[in-house]
């Protein structure tokens, strides 16, 4: 499986997730420069986390213009995996490809920390290496995660199964207190209506190693690729 | 030239984390008539052009892709056609304060915000401007 990671200008978690991708889960990755036009043939796209453009205007506002989004946005229209980490959730939110948007976080703290993250739907391309409500340690480190829609999108959302992540206390329960950045009803990760886009703040590719900590974010990797490997298999 | 100036404020049924520090803020310093703060954007852009009408269509749509997002928030855009010493000298155009200040008053509940503008119209807008270069400079 070919995977494409973006350097957008002031995005810094390009190299954790080239890492874990070539190193970690021995995947064909490239990085693609934000000027460049083409994916070239990549199956899975990374948005990598950082600060595009210095987070001017709004997080996202800008590197949604970059030259490389019309190949983003359709190889998102042609099915392929988009994966969109922190800032590249903020993008993706920007580029409309996933709905919402992430404002500043309702503490004003930048929050940098490991913390409890749900698992809501397991049946997903995403998500399939995981039980349905467990509870992972992910890091987190955003000042501006706190996710907004209006209530018939985040109705929606829940109906249609896009959440597939949400903040929790350690037991698994959405507590306010267990909320990092206030986002409406929990909201970590969500995906597009097609299943094959998805944005989340916490930082799988920073656990994805026991030596560093956790590797309970491996499991959205190799989700992704085990559903690949089915999608192929269907195909041939 | 054109000068085009752009509000963007946070819409009214987002809550808005900057405008509630603020507003605590400014009520820890004894302001405690202040209920609520709203924290924006004011954008000026110098346009090499007259045409108004092709520039406000043109704005329109960065306006909408780019300086606002329409989730979150509202933008207000002025215009103002000038020569660029006219347009220089004075650096906050009073057309387009007024129609803020307008645009505020229309939007906002409380009418002590109307009474509160009013004097200050009556003053020399003259004083008003030499008052704001001199704050620019320093």
């Amino acid at each position: 499986m070919r995977w494409a990671v973006i350097q957008f200008p002031g995005s810094n978690c390009d190299q954790d997730v080239l890492h874990v991708l070539q190193n970690v889960l021995m995947q064909e990755a490239a990085y693609v420069w934000h000027k460049a036009t083409s994916l070239n043939g990549a199956d899975a796209v990374v948005l990598p986390g950082g600060f595009s453009y210095g987070d001017y205007l709004r997080c996202g506002a800008i590197a949604r213009f970059s030259p490389i989004m019309p190949a983003v946005k359709k190889a998102a229209a042609q099915g392929k995996t988009v994966l969109g980490i922190c800032n590249g959730f903020q993008i993706l939110c920007e580029a409309g490809l996933l709905p919402g948007i992430l404002i500043r976080n309702a503490s004003l703290h930048f929050r940098c920390e490991a913390i409890p993250v749900r698992v809501e739907h397991p049946a997903s391309r995403f998500t399939r290496d995981y039980l349905a409500g467990q509870v992972l340690r992910l890091p987190i480190a955003h000042g501006e995660g706190h996710y907004v829609a209006d209530e018939a999108t985040l109705d929606s959302l829940f109906q249609h199964k896009q959440v597939l992540f949400t903040y929790c206390d350690a037991q698994g329960r959405n507590t306010p207190a267990a909320n990092p950045n206030g986002s409406q009803r929990h909201i970590a990760g969500i995906t597009n209506r097609a299943g094959n886009v998805l944005g989340l703040m916490p930082h799988p590719e920073r656990a994805s190693e026991k030596i560093l900590g956790s590797d309970d974010g491996l499991g959205l990797f190799t989700s992704i690729f085990a559903s690949q490997g089915e999608a192929l298999a269907r195909a041939g | 030239m054109i000068r085009a100036q752009v509000i963007v404020r946070p819409r009214a049924s987002i809550f808005d984390p900057q405008g509630d520090a603020v507003q605590r803020a400014i009520q820890h310093l004894g302001v405690s008539a202040v209920k609520q703060a709203h924290v924006g954007k004011f954008i000026e852009l110098e346009l090499d052009t007259t045409d108004v009408k092709a520039t406000r269509a043109q704005l329109e749509t960065i306006c909408k892709d780019l300086l606002s997002n329409p989730v979150i928030e509202d933008y207000a855009l002025t215009l103002e056609v000038g020569t660029p010493t006219a347009l220089k000298k004075s650096p906050l155009p009073r057309k387009a304060v007024k129609k803020a200040k307008a645009s505020k008053v229309k939007k906002g509940k409380a009418a002590k915000k109307t009474k509160s503008t009013k004097p200050k119209k009556v003053v020399k807008p003259s004083v008003k401007t030499t008052k704001s270069k001199k704050a620019r400079k320093k």
